[in-house]
């Protein structure tokens, strides 16, 4: 156990010189980001985003990852409190969990923007977000056109019970209601994991010989389901729909174009534009309470567009 | 003395004790005020309330690896108890004490299971890999696959329930004074009681300890029993903290924290040798060094990487090669 002090004084002192290096006097606008999960592919994303427009900026950011807890989330953004940071950006684990330690940084005069999922609360400056109904909606509404108002769809969910599951599948069955002709005849659970989207689609197409079209919430799943129906060699049979659109050789933007995916629809990440929010609150400006980011279909005409998007 | 510096009680509340004075020594300060910010109420709090949960599953993991067994359920029950509170309160209209008392007892009720699986010689391990799957389906099940919010003050939850989220001073949390009473009730028990003293001997040598009369099966049913109860209780502070039932805590490992917890203070994983106090410590080690970290903005790689390595440590330190090496540098000198 010695050794063990020897250790820790060591890595502290390393700890203190490092931080010591780096604080100096600036005057540069300093703001915290507090991320509930940045092992997400989608929240990598959206780091990428807000960090690559803090580069441009010359903003200094300050950035923590909670690994999907609640618990050390709320120690972040107490902490990024404590430091006194210019504005705080948070993008909760959930909506409860969070919604007093957003409360306190508000009350300890903190600007705050809450991004991608929101608080219970409006003890903040402005939410930016995309809406998962809408996004669910625009996929029902191409689901229709790709049908012509008949056919047989099933349906894989996302964590079921997470808001963006819901919301993907109320906004997507809401479009459907319009059509009586399209039936969902069979619903799974995914908990958004390709491998899980395509075991569970094997069972589908054992129990179905005739799916027109796959609705999955999010990429992964959907490739996953794609991939499933080809082994089974039935993958140009149906169609496949996804949500997301991330870019890179893994988004859902390069599988619509690899033929995978029939068309996805674009999840844009709060990055970018929670900052320039941010930024412009703090130059005075007035912003508006709730910013929603708009979806954008994504199919095999434009999907090279957004590959390589930024 | 020579008892006390071989104790790694000692050492590790020695290497806790350094740690925070050099967290203090060593913390950033705030960027306009100036402040220390290690030393402030707010670090105090947050440090405290993370640590205040999985130090009561730590605590009832202690009894499990005594015995030489581990308890992989805990972190559904966790589950399993802060979404069955939060419907009792919530959908039920439950009292506060009756609600906790349940969960508690529900969790204890499902550590009974498991120990007496245990009891009757199957790896604890496999029983509690098993537990762990099913109580997860059963939280699931239990709250209709939803995360279960509650709402203090007019029509939400009992107003009682609101103690468990009070500050004694402001920056006590009442849930760490709840962890400090059950560490030492559960040194006492350890200690002093014919209970306590069977737990060891059953973690010592199994069979010695049912050759000198000890009934193993029924030391082995309590102490899942009282890892069990402890979940639940911790769903409790957590349902308190989070104002979120979550059937999905399963997830996020946090019955290996409370495992690390253990280890780091001093508790050997194959049984017979640690103490409560040293799984307190433990808690607080791991605590202050991820709060510290995160006031110099090291990234969640680096603080996982620093717990294995703590653990490694710690693990080491119990090693007879190490210790032996270590004595004889002392004794060249």
């Amino acid at each position: 156990m010695k050794s063990v002090i020897v250790w820790v004084l060591a890595s502290c002192a390393l700890l203190g010189s490092c931080s010591k290096a780096a604080s100096g006097p600036s005057k540069k606008v300093v703001v915290g980001f507090s991320q509930c999960d940045g092992s997400e592919p989608w929240r990598k994303l959206f780091d990428e985003d807000l960090r690559a427009a803090a580069a441009e900026q010359g903003v200094e950011l300050l950035y923590l990852d909670a690994a999907g807890r609640a618990e050390r989330q709320n120690e972040h953004v107490a902490s990024l409190v404590a430091k006194e940071v210019d504005a705080l950006l948070i993008s909760p684990l959930d909506a409860q969990p969070l919604t007093a330690a957003v409360e306190r940084a508000t009350a300890a005069g903190v600007p705050v923007f809450v991004l991608d999922r929101n608080v219970n609360t409006d003890a903040y400056v402005a939410y930016v977000s995309a809406d998962n109904t809408q996004i669910g909606r625009a996929a029902g509404e191409h689901a229709l056109k790709l049908l012509g108002g008949q056919g047989k769809v099933v349906e894989i969910w996302g964590l079921r019970g997470s808001t963006p599951a819901q919301e993907r599948h109320k906004g997507f069955r809401d479009a459907l209601a319009a059509a009586p002709g399209v039936q969902v005849i069979a619903e799974q659970d995914g908990d958004w994991k390709l491998d899980l989207g395509k075991a569970r689609m094997q069972a589908l197409l054992k129990a179905h010989e005739d799916i027109d079209l796959v609705y999955a919430h999010n990429d992964p799943m959907a490739v996953g389901a794609w991939l499933a129906a080809r082994e089974d060699g039935r993958e140009k049979q149906m169609k496949f729909l996804g949500i997301d659109g991330n870019p890179g050789p893994e988004g859902g933007a390069q599988a619509v174009l690899d033929g995978k995916l029939t068309a996805t629809f674009l999840y844009p990440t709060p990055g970018r534009k929670g900052l320039e929010v941010a930024l412009a609150h703090l130059r005075g400006e007035r912003v508006p309470k709730v910013v929603t980011l708009p979806t954008e279909t994504i199919t095999p005409e434009n999907a090279a567009r957004f590959v390589g998007k930024k | 003395m020579k008892r006390l510096t071989q104790s790694e009680v000692f050492w590790a509340a020695v290497t806790l004790l350094a740690l925070v004075v050099v967290s203090a020594l060593t913390a950033p300060d705030s960027l306009k005020s100036g402040q220390n910010l290690f030393l402030q109420a707010a670090t105090a709090r947050s440090l405290l309330n993370q640590v205040s949960f999985i130090g009561v599953l730590a605590v009832g993991m202690t009894f499990v690896i005594l015995t030489g067994g581990i308890d992989l359920a805990v972190g559904s029950l966790l589950g399993l108890s802060s979404a069955s509170a939060a419907i009792l309160l919530m959908d039920h209209g439950w009292s506060a004490w009756s609600s906790v008392a349940l969960v508690i007892g529900l969790c204890a009720a499902i550590g009974a299971l498991q120990g007496a699986l245990v009891a009757a010689k199957l790896q604890p391990f496999i029983v509690t890999l098993a537990g762990f799957s099913m109580v997860y389906a059963l939280a699931r099940i239990v709250a209709d696959d939803r995360r279960r919010d509650i709402r203090m003050g007019e029509g939400g939850a009992d107003a009682a329930f609101g103690a468990l989220q009070a500050h004694v001073f402001g920056w006590l949390p009442v849930s760490a004074v709840i962890l400090a009473a059950l560490v030492a009730l559960a040194w006492l028990a350890l200690r002093t009681t014919v209970f306590g003293r069977n737990v060891y001997a059953v973690g010592g040598n199994e069979r010695a300890a049912h050759l000198a009369g000890v009934p193993v099966g029924w030391v082995l049913v309590a102490a899942y029993v009282i890892s069990g109860a402890c979940s639940g209780l911790a769903g409790a502070i957590y349902l308190a903290q989070y104002e979120q039932g979550n059937p999905d805590l399963a997830r996020s490992g946090y019955e290996l924290d409370a495992i690390a917890a253990v280890v780091v203070g001093g508790t050997r994983l194959t049984g017979g040798r640690g103490s409560a106090l040293g799984t307190l410590v433990g808690v607080l080690l791991i605590g202050v060094l991820n709060t510290t970290m995160g006031l110099h903005d090291w990234n969640e790689n680096f603080q996982k990487l620093a717990k294995g390595a703590i653990i490694l440590l710690a693990a080491l330190s119990q090693h007879a090669r190490v210790r032996e090496f270590v004595g004889r540098i002392g004794a060249s000198r």
